[in-house]
């Protein structure tokens, strides 16, 4: 066991001495890793954020339910009583077209122009927030109110979040492609940054074979060499991550003051650290096993 | 130790190297595989070691069918065997002690008696003072003499060697000999290939000459004079 342990102590020195005897190039190597990783991680970090603006709208299901201009009261009262009654109605709130108009008035500029109308053109409305937000409820909610007497149109206002969700699934769909993209190159740069230490290595692996070094021996040192790129290229991903939050979080400072909407990027969780970590280490020793297994078998052919 | 039953060697390319060997060779043997170029004596000795697989026939090592093993279970059996190559295949960015420590290291041995085996191996074969060179520094005699030393650093019951003079002088061929003989007379299997035995006084020893991949003769010399 303690020889065992030994041999793994060993490898992993010589992929230390790997890395430390041309930093340069291996730099190269775990900055591309860094890429292939933040790349996507970030893009993913922006869309969850947007898709989580969306779901807060579609967790609040709006709908504007606009009377007819001849509508009385006795029509307003008709639909009062109807969205009380209904159970699929959470709340609702009466803006009568006086209290629309004054609101109106009040905003800058506005009054000149709304003083000058010989008639109130604004209808009577109900603001209406369902209970359900799923799509068919609010569909169902919207078809029923607006067969009532006198409703001249009702209007889905989490339409924008519906569309805003459509987005972010087509960018989730990007991502997925651009993550798959990233890896393969992730990959493509282990496997051959790794397949060159095989080859330079390649009389000491033939020796090795010979006098008895088994293949998981002889794999080793360049399995641990993968992780140890692969976990640098997720350390590194992480910096790059927070660096770029941090940048997004200034630039968008601004906008979130102006739309009085957290747009912020929170820091980097420890899951997805660990993500992150687990993606960089796993994907980077998946592809050294591929290469070192390959070229290994190429030169065992030759022995 | 050894036990060839009907061997056929057969390559990729369609070349036949054995044709059917059939041989024992007991523990503590010291046996001569001779035969011209081509003969098939370096594959038989790297289906002795453990280095190849037959392509039919049965072939023993330490009792194992080596047709069955998985590659690791064959690479551990080859740990018990010492093997000495003409080409010495040697790591020139490692020092003299460090290319006779591979097979310990291999092992999964360490420390104080690693060292102390090395030193021993090293010692053996009269390189005890040149421990920190490379082998670059070394001569032909010397470097097939560290061969030599990493071969029974391991303490093998059985040593392997392919043409280990072939690129010596007689002086110096004559020094690896006596290395060999010395380990066969503490009891060590010793097979050594060579292709020619006419020049070099053998022990008491058995002598397998191959032709066209077949064993042709297969005698003992009593005498420590030239065959």
């Amino acid at each position: 066991m303690l020889g065992w342990l030994l041999q793994h102590r060993i490898a992993l020195f010589r992929a230390f001495s790997q890395l430390a005897r041309q930093p340069v190039a291996h730099l190269i190597g775990v900055l591309v890793i860094a890429f292939a990783l933040s790349l996507p991680a970030g893009a993913l970090r922006l869309i969850d954020r947007a898709a989580s603006l969306g779901q807060g709208a579609l967790h609040e299901p709006h709908l504007t339910l606009f009377m007819k201009q001849d509508a009385d009261d006795a029509a307003v009262r008709a639909v009062w009583d109807t969205l009380a009654l209904r159970t699929d109605v959470r709340e609702f709130r009466y803006i009568s077209n006086a209290e629309a108009l004054a609101e109106m008035k009040a905003l800058p500029g506005l009054a000149d122009a709304i003083n000058a109308l010989d008639r109130n053109p604004l209808p009577h409305t109900f603001v209406v927030i369902s209970r359900s937000p799923a799509p068919q409820a609010l569909e169902n909610l919207r078809a029923a109110l607006a067969g009532l007497g006198k409703v001249e149109r009702v209007q889905v206002d989490s339409a924008w979040a519906k569309r805003l969700d459509a987005l972010v699934q087509f960018a989730r769909r990007g991502a997925g492609g651009l993550t798959a993209l990233l890896a393969v190159a992730m990959a493509f740069t282990v496997f051959s940054t790794v397949r060159q230490q095989v080859l330079s290595s390649r009389s000491e692996i033939e020796i090795t074979h010979l006098i008895g070094a088994t293949p998981g021996y002889i794999r080793r040192p360049f399995l641990y060499f993968g992780i140890l790129q692969g976990l640098l290229g997720s350390l590194v991903a992480g910096l790059l991550l927070w660096l770029g939050s941090r940048w997004y979080n200034d630039a968008v400072q601004p906008l979130s003051n102006l739309f009085a909407m957290n747009l912020q990027l929170p820091g980097l969780s420890l899951r997805e650290w660990v993500l992150l970590g687990v993606a960089g280490v796993g994907w980077s020793w998946a592809s050294s096993y591929l290469s070192v297994s390959l070229t290994l078998r190429r030169i065992a052919a030759r022995c | 130790m050894i036990a060839l039953n009907a061997v056929v060697k057969r390559y990729p390319d369609g070349h036949e190297a054995l044709r059917g060997v059939t041989l024992d060779i007991e523990g503590g043997e010291m046996v001569f595989v001779t035969g011209r170029s081509g003969a098939g004596k370096s594959t038989l000795l790297r289906l002795m070691s453990g280095i190849e697989r037959p392509t039919s026939g049965a072939l023993s090592i330490h009792g194992k069918d080596i047709t069955r093993l998985s590659t690791s279970a064959l690479a551990r059996l080859r740990r018990n065997i010492g093997l000495v190559f003409q080409d010495h295949l040697l790591l020139t960015d490692r020092s003299v002690e460090e290319n006779a420590a591979l097979p310990l290291r291999i092992a999964g041995l360490h420390g104080k008696e690693l060292k102390q085996r090395v030193a021993l191996a090293l010692e053996k074969v009269g390189l005890d003072g040149q421990a920190k060179a490379s082998p670059l520094a070394l001569s032909g005699g010397e470097r097939q003499r560290l061969c030599i030393a990493r071969a029974i650093v391991n303490r093998p019951r059985l040593v392997i060697a392919d043409e280990p003079t072939g690129h010596l002088d007689k002086g110096y061929a004559n020094a690896i000999l006596d290395i060999f003989k010395s380990f066969h007379g503490a009891g060590v299997t010793i097979i050594i290939a060579m292709h020619d035995t006419a020049s070099l006084p053998l022990p008491n020893s058995r002598i397998l000459s191959l032709e066209d991949g077949l064993v042709s003769a297969d005698s003992e010399t009593e005498s420590s004079e030239a065959v």
